[in-house]
C-alpha cells in the first residue's frame, strides 16, 4: 500500500487495528510502546483520535483546563467507543492525561462508565539519579501490568528503534534544500505514532527512497504545542512557504534513537531521556534558535494552545531569543484548538513579512 | 473588561485570632530582619514541601503561597499581573504561584514588599502541576539561585478512606515507593543545605519537632471535631484559617504548639457558652478551595446578612489526617508520607471527593461553595467530580469562577448576592 493510502487509513480511523485483536491504548508522548508490542498487543495512540464535536459526556466531569485530546479521549471512553481496548496507559508526564487517569478510575469505581483498564506510566522527569531509578521501577511495574513478555522485548525494542530511525530520516529530509511539505511530514509523524505495523515501515521506507519534495521559498520552524492535526501546517504553507520542523513535546524523540541494548531498563531510559530532552529543549531559547539556524529557518512561529498552561511560561523567553537572533517571529499564544480567523490573518501577515525580510 | 470592587475585612471575634495575627506580624518583621537586613541564607518553598527540614536547620523560609497572599494583601496583585502581561506572558497563566516571580521580574524596590526578595540559597517545589517547574525555574534564574524540584509521582493505591488510615498506616495509604523517593530527595536537599549554609540537620532535634507537630496538630484536629459537631458554629472559617495556618507555618515551634492548645481551649469555651458566628445560624456552608485572600469579608457578609455560616474550609480539618503521623521509628519517612500527597488528596479523586463528602456529613453541611480559578488547572482539578459526589450525598454545590489572590473581575456585592441567589434557588434561604 502506498504511504498516502496508509496515512489516510490510519488517521481516518486510529482504532481500526484495535478491532481485530488485542490492543492497548496510550495517551502521552513517552509511553513505552516497546512494552505493548512485547505484550503481543497492538499499540493505539489515542492522541490520534479526531476531536469529538460533541463533548457533553466529558464536560460533565472534566474542568475547562483539560487538553482537547484528554477531553476527546474522555468523551470516546464514556461513549463506549474504546471498549475494544484492553487497557489504556496514561503518562504521568502529561498533566492533563495523568489527571484523566484518576478521573476514569473513579468513574469506573462508581459505575459511571466501563471501558478499558486505566493504567499509569509513572515517568519521573527531574534530572536526578533518584528520578531515573523511579522511572526504571515504574517501567518494570507497567511491563508486569500489561504482561510484556521478556522473550519478545528484544524484537519490540528493535521495532521501535527501526521506526525512530525512519522518522530520523524524515527529519533530515525536511532539513535539506528540497523538503517535503510540512503538512505531509507532520501527517507521517502523527500516523507513525498511531500505527506500529510493519506495513507502515515498508511504505515509509519506500516513500523516503523517492520522496515528494520541493525547494521552499521560505522555511518556517513551528514551536510550541503539539498540533492535533495538520491544520496549522496547512494554514502556514502557501506559496511554497514550508514548515521544515517542529519543536514540541512529541517531536524531539527522533534524534534520540535508542542504543542497541535490550531489557526494560533500556526502555525506561529511552522514555526518560525523551521526556527530559523535550522539556529541556522547550525551556532553552538558545537551543531553539540553534535548531532554527540548523534548519535554515527564515522565521519561527510560536503556536501555543490555551490549555498548555506550562508551556505558556516559556513564550516570552522564546520570543526574546528569536528576536535577538533577528529571526522573524510570530507569537500565537493562548490559542483555541481550531485556528481562529484572527490567527489566520496573522499567519497571512507573517508570510508577507517573510517575503520582505 | 476586568473589574474589581471592594474586598472587605472579615469580622474577628476570638482572642486567639488577635494573638496569632500579632505573632505573625512580629514573625514577619523578624523574618525580614534576618533575610533582608542580616542577609542570612534563606529558602523559598511551596507550601507542600518539607518545611520541617528548614525549621530544624533554622533556615528562614519564605513560603510562596504566603508571599503571594502577602503581596495580594498589599493590593499589589493587579500591578504584578500587569507586569507579567507587559513582559509577554500569555493571558492563560495561573496567578497563585506566580506573584513572587512577577515581583522579582518587576525589580522595583519602591513597590515590592520588603523592597523585593534577595537571592535565596535555594527554591524548592514539588512538580504537582505543569506550571510550577517553569515558574520556579525562571524565578531561580532571575534571583541567581538554584531550583531544587521534588517529584510528584503517580499514586496507584487508592484508598478512599485515606483520612481514617493516614495517621498510622501511612506506608500503605501513601505507597512505600512514593515515600522512599521523597526520602531520597529530602536527603539530597539536606546535603545541599548543609553544604551551602554550614548549618546542620540535627536528627534528635528533628525527632522532637515531629513529636511536637503531632501534639500541635492533635489540638487543631480536636478543635475541628468540636466545631463540626457544635450548633451553632462557634468559629467562622475566617478565624479558623489564621488560627490554623499561622501556627502551621511555624509547625512544631513552642509558640505554635501553645497557640494550637489555646485555640482549642477557646473553641471549647465558646461552645460551652453557646456562642455562635454572627447572629443566628440558618445554614451551614462548606468552602472548598483556597482562601479568598483578597476579600475575607465575603464570608462574614453571608453570615451577617443571611445566617449562612461557613462552618468548613479545608485548612483546619486537614491538620488531623494529613499532618499527624505515628513515627514508627522512621521520622523522615513519616515526614515524607505527610508531604508526598499533600496536594493530591486535595485535588484528585478519589481522595478529594471522598474526604469532602465525609466532612460534609460530619459537619452537617447544607450546601457547598467551591472556588474554581479560571486559569489554574491544579486548583480546578477534581472540582467537578467532587461536585457530583456531593450531589449524590444531597449537598448542592455552587462553583465560583474566581481567583484566590487576584481580585480581577471580582465584585464583593455581586458575589455575595450570587451565592445568596444560589441558596434561594436550592430552597435553603
Amino acid at each position: 500500500m502506498s504511504l498516502p493510502a496508509v496515512l489516510d487509513r490510519v488517521l481516518r480511523d486510529p482504532l481500526h487495528a484495535a478491532r481485530s485483536g488485542r490492543a492497548i491504548g496510550y495517551l502521552g508522548w513517552d509511553v513505552p510502546v516497546e512494552l505493548i508490542l512485547a505484550a503481543g498487543a497492538v499499540p493505539v495512540q489515542l492522541s490520534a483520535l479526531a476531536s469529538a464535536g460533541d463533548t457533553a459526556l466529558a464536560d460533565r466531569y472534566l474542568e475547562n483546563s483539560f487538553s482537547a485530546q484528554s477531553r476527546t479521549v474522555a468523551q470516546r471512553w464514556l461513549s463506549g467507543d474504546l471498549d475494544a481496548l484492553e487497557a489504556v496507559i496514561f503518562s504521568r508526564s502529561d498533566d492533563s492525561a495523568q489527571r484523566l487517569y484518576y478521573y476514569l478510575c473513579e468513574l469506573q469505581r462508581f459505575g459511571e462508565c466501563k471501558g478499558p483498564r486505566p493504567l499509569l506510566f509513572d515517568l519521573a522527569r527531574i534530572g536526578r539519579a533518584t528520578s531515573v531509578a523511579h522511572t526504571v521501577e515504574s517501567t518494570r511495574s507497567l511491563a508486569a501490568a500489561i504482561g510484556a513478555d521478556a522473550a519478545r522485548l528484544n524484537a519490540a525494542v528493535q521495532r521501535v528503534s527501526a521506526r525512530l530511525s525512519l522518522l530520523d530520516g524524515l527529519a533530515k529530509l525536511r532539513g535539506s534544500d528540497s523538503a517535503p511539505p510540512g503538512r505531509l511530514a507532520y501527517r507521517i509523524a502523527r500516523a507513525a505514532r498511531a500505527d506500529w505495523s510493519e506495513e507502515f515501515d515498508r511504505s515509509l521506507r519506500a516513500w523516503l527512497a523517492t520522496p515528494m519534495t520541493t525547494e521552499p521559498r521560505k522555511r518556517v520552524l513551528l514551536v510550541g504545542s503539539v498540533p492535533p492535526d495538520d491544520q496549522p501546517h496547512a494554514a502556514i504553507e502557501t506559496n511554497d512557504v514550508i514548515v521544515v520542523g517542529e519543536i514540541n513535546e512529541a517531536g524531539v524523540g527522533h534524534s534520540g534513537v535508542p542504543s542497541k541494548s535490550v531489557g526494560i531498563e533500556a526502555v525506561a531510559h529511552r522514555c526518560y531521556q525523551q521526556t527530559t530532552a523535550a522539556s529541556t529543549l522547550l525551556q532553552s531559547p538558545t537551543e531553539i534558535v540553534k535548531r532554527a539556524r540548523a534548519l535554515r529557518a527564515d522565521g519561527v512561529i510560536v503556536w501555543m494552545l490555551a490549555t498548555d498552561t506550562g508551556l505558556a511560561w516559556e513564550a516570552p523567553r522564546i520570543e526574546l531569543a528569536c528576536r535577538a537572533a533577528q529571526l522573524p517571529t510570530l507569537m500565537l499564544t493562548s490559542q483555541p484548538q481550531c485556528l481562529s480567523t484572527d490567527a489566520l490573518a496573522q499567519l497571512a501577515q507573517f508570510r508577507t513579512t517573510l517575503e520582505v525580510a | 473588561m476586568s473589574t474589581s470592587t471592594g474586598g472587605q475585612r472579615s469580622r474577628k471575634d476570638l482572642e486567639c485570632t488577635a494573638a496569632a495575627t500579632a505573632y505573625q506580624r512580629d514573625f514577619v518583621a523578624d523574618l525580614k530582619r534576618r533575610v533582608i537586613d542580616a542577609g542570612e541564607p534563606f529558602a523559598i518553598a511551596q507550601a507542600d514541601t518539607p518545611h520541617e527540614i528548614f525549621h530544624v536547620m533554622d533556615i528562614p523560609l519564605v513560603t510562596n503561597q504566603w508571599w503571594s497572599a502577602y503581596i495580594s494583601a498589599k493590593q499589589l496583585s493587579k500591578h504584578y499581573d500587569q507586569v507579567l502581561g507587559n513582559l509577554g506572558y500569555p493571558a492563560n497563566r495561573c496567578r497563585y504561584c506566580s506573584l513572587g516571580l512577577a515581583c522579582t521580574l518587576d525589580n522595583n524596590p519602591r513597590i515590592a514588599p520588603w523592597g523585593g526578595l534577595p537571592k535565596p540559597t535555594v527554591l524548592v517545589a514539588r512538580l504537582t502541576c505543569e506550571c510550577i517547574e517553569h515558574v520556579f525555574g525562571q524565578w531561580a534564574t532571575a534571583l541567581g539561585s538554584e531550583f531544587f524540584p521534588l517529584e510528584a509521582p503517580g499514586w496507584q493505591h487508592k484508598d478512599p478512606q485515606w483520612y481514617r488510615n493516614s495517621n498510622e498506616r501511612w506506608e500503605q495509604v501513601f505507597e512505600q515507593r512514593r515515600i522512599d523517593l521523597l526520602v531520597a530527595e529530602m536527603q539530597e536537599l539536606i546535603s545541599l543545605l548543609e553544604d551551602r549554609t554550614g548549618r546542620k540537620f540535627d536528627e534528635a532535634k528533628f525527632l522532637q519537632l515531629m513529636l511536637d507537630i503531632n501534639e500541635q496538630e492533635g489540638y487543631i484536629a480536636e478543635a475541628a471535631q468540636m466545631i463540626g459537631a457544635a450548633r451553632p458554629c462557634p468559629v467562622s472559617i475566617a478565624e479558623q484559617m489564621p488560627n490554623t495556618m499561622i501556627p502551621q507555618w511555624h509547625r512544631g515551634s513552642p509558640w505554635a504548639v501553645a497557640h494550637a492548645r489555646r485555640f482549642r481551649d477557646e473553641v471549647k469555651r465558646r461552645i460551652a457558652d453557646g456562642v455562635g458566628v454572627g447572629g443566628r445560624e440558618r445554614l451551614r456552608l462548606m468552602w472548598i478551595g483556597a482562601g479568598l485572600w483578597h476579600d475575607p469579608g465575603f464570608y462574614s457578609a453571608l453570615e451577617d446578612r443571611y445566617g449562612a455560616v461557613f462552618v468548613w474550609s479545608m485548612y483546619m480539618p486537614f491538620a488531623g489526617p494529613q499532618y499527624i503521623r505515628e513515627l514508627h521509628d522512621r521520622p523522615l519517612h513519616a515526614l515524607a508520607s505527610r508531604i508526598c500527597s499533600m496536594n493530591e488528596v486535595l485535588h484528585l479523586p478519589p481522595w478529594m471527593n471522598e474526604w469532602m463528602v465525609s466532612e460534609a456529613d460530619r459537619c452537617d453541611i447544607d450546601a457547598a461553595v467551591m472556588l474554581v480559578p479560571p486559569d489554574n488547572r491544579l486548583s480546578q482539578s477534581g472540582t467537578k467530580i467532587t461536585e457530583h459526589a456531593l450531589a449524590r450525598a444531597g449537598i448542592p454545590t455552587l462553583a465560583l469562577p474566581a481567583d484566590m489572590v487576584s481580585a480581577k473581575d471580582w465584585s464583593h456585592e455581586r458575589m455575595v448576592e450570587h451565592v445568596a441567589g444560589f441558596l434561594r434557588q436550592e430552597g435553603l434561604l
